[in-house]
């Protein structure tokens, strides 16, 4: 029956890609509270489109390039929320030693550098550096150049290291 | 990009993975799937069944003109309430004709086969004031009588059932959510509610809605505060094979109908008998099928068999070239 197939083939992509998609919207959120709702509405509306869909890359693919829309556009509608709240860093787990407690702050700072940047940026530099996704991939899932995401990208990681230094580079090694 | 620039990449990759390293989300497949199969994206826009019930419907309504008349009418629906003592229960067929207006005949109530898909059973029942009324009321109290379907209603009263323009009002007494363990039960359960109720007035218009209330309220269990109203979703989640008569159990004559519908994708369809006393297969070949103007096919074939106890079996290919069955067990007594 059509329908045991379509349940298949919406299990398999769940099963690959589900704690990975969520946890893509959590950074492109900059929080969990939405990532789960919004990572099962796109894959929703992937399930819609599957029968354009050739394979499961594809598949894969679409359904992040819908998790980042979605993202973009709640953080646009809760923008002035978002602003008046302060960054909210993971918890540091108990027993940590002093070079630990470094690695975190400094992860901490880097990504509240990434949550300062412009949505198109962090899309890039998230979907680059956490998707592992290469740069025609970024391009494709965000509707831009190959060349606009490579410049994106490079002056991400640019912005980054200037923001960090300001900041001192307290935590480098 | 420079070697600088790579440390920056590298420090950013190991960030962003410790970030989110103890975000560990909930399992929701269960949600999804539901919303992927009832959800409002994947509510057709084809209501081939309704369509021939329709058809069924204004052509009784020439005979009973004052039925076609009501029918016409804008105005609401009175509201139809069932008391628990007026609980329906499966009639057997009687040897004479009945009164209409104490037995509701032919009644389509829906269950859910082992499949997950939605199959019907025509039932003959007592009146609930309605056929609308009947059909609800049965949907939560009459078991089905094929042991392959099931149904998520458990027994309960209906407290009301109210239409008001292409909207349908059911109230429920509580009770009646007892068996939905998860969403995907309740909105299998929803389906069945709404299309028994939607082929119980004969309502082939698409924009015909329902919405369900627990004892009132539009927050219902497992659900919770839900998006309403309700529409039926289409034939991707109905049998593929409809087998309307006999009904499994039915103690029949030396002569019989066999009668149902598939839907328009159906291929080869088959039909079997076989003695299960002797097990020997003493009818077997293709299923003559006449295409309905709705894109489904109904079928009806007359046998005359020799006392004894059968299976009969109807089955055909679905659009996977999976061949899908459907068996009645029943009876054949004295001519």
């Amino acid at each position: 029956m059509v329908t045991h197939a379509a349940e298949q083939w919406l299990r398999g992509l769940y099963d690959s890609q589900w704690v990975p998609t969520v946890r893509l919207a959590t950074l492109l959120l900059g929080g969990t509270e939405l990532a789960e709702s919004i990572a099962a509405e796109s894959l929703l509306a992937v399930y819609d489109m599957r029968d354009r869909l050739a394979t499961h890359d594809a598949a894969v693919a679409t359904w992040r390039a819908e998790v980042v829309r979605r993202c973009r556009v709640s953080q646009r509608s809760n923008a002035q929320l978002r602003r008046s709240e302060p960054t909210k860093f993971m918890p540091t787990p108990d027993g940590q030693e002093h070079g630990d407690f470094e690695k975190f702050f400094r992860r901490a700072e880097i990504i509240d550098v990434l949550h300062s940047m412009a949505p198109r940026q962090r899309e890039a530099l998230v979907l680059r550096y956490y998707c592992d996704a290469a740069p025609a991939e970024v391009a494709a899932e965000l509707g831009l150049s190959e060349a606009t995401v490579v410049e994106l990208i490079d002056r991400g990681l640019r912005a980054l290291r200037d923001e960090l230094s300001d900041r001192g580079e307290r935590w480098q090694a | 990009m420079t070697g600088e620039l790579s440390r920056y990449a590298d420090d950013l990759r190991a960030a962003l993975n410790a970030e989110v390293s103890q975000v560990e989300p909930q399992d929701r497949f269960e949600w999804i799937w539901a919303e992927a199969r009832f959800g409002p994206r994947r509510r057709t826009r084809r209501w081939p069944v309704f369509a021939v019930i329709l058809v069924l419907f204004l052509a009784s309504a020439v005979i009973i003109p004052s039925l076609m008349a009501k029918r016409d009418t804008t105005d609401p629906l009175p509201i139809a309430t069932v008391t628990p003592s007026e609980t329906p229960t499966a009639t057997p067929t009687p040897a004479g004709p009945a009164s209409l207006s104490t037995i509701q005949r032919g009644l389509p109530v829906f269950y859910v086969g082992r499949d997950g898909l939605l199959y019907r059973e025509l039932r003959d029942l007592p009146t609930q004031g309605s056929r609308l009324a009947t059909a609800v009321a049965a949907v939560l109290n009459v078991a089905p009588t094929d042991p392959d379907y099931v149904s998520y209603w458990s027994p309960a009263t209906v407290l009301s059932v109210q239409r008001r323009e292409d909207t349908l009002y059911i109230d429920l007494s509580e009770t009646a959510f007892e068996n939905w363990k998860g969403v995907l039960q309740a909105k299998l359960a929803i389906q069945q509610l709404v299309y028994t109720a939607a082929s119980a007035i004969g309502e082939a218009d698409e924009r015909l809605q329902v919405v369900v209330l627990a004892e009132g309220s539009a927050t219902l269990p497992v659900l919770g505060r839900v998006q309403q109203p309700w529409q039926p979703i289409g034939d991707s989640d109905l049998g593929l094979v409809w087998l309307d008569t006999p009904a499994n159990g039915e103690k029949l004559s030396g002569s019989f109908q066999v009668s149902g519908q598939m839907q328009g994708v159906a291929a080869k369809p088959t039909l079997r008998i076989t003695n299960l006393e002797t097990r020997k297969v003493v009818r077997d070949g293709a299923v003559p099928v006449e295409l309905n103007p709705d894109g489904w096919k109904r079928f009806a074939m007359r046998f005359g068999l020799d006392k004894g106890k059968y299976e009969i079996q109807v089955s055909a290919l679905d659009a996977s070239g999976q061949r899908r069955t459907q068996q009645r067990l029943v009876t054949v007594g004295d001519p």
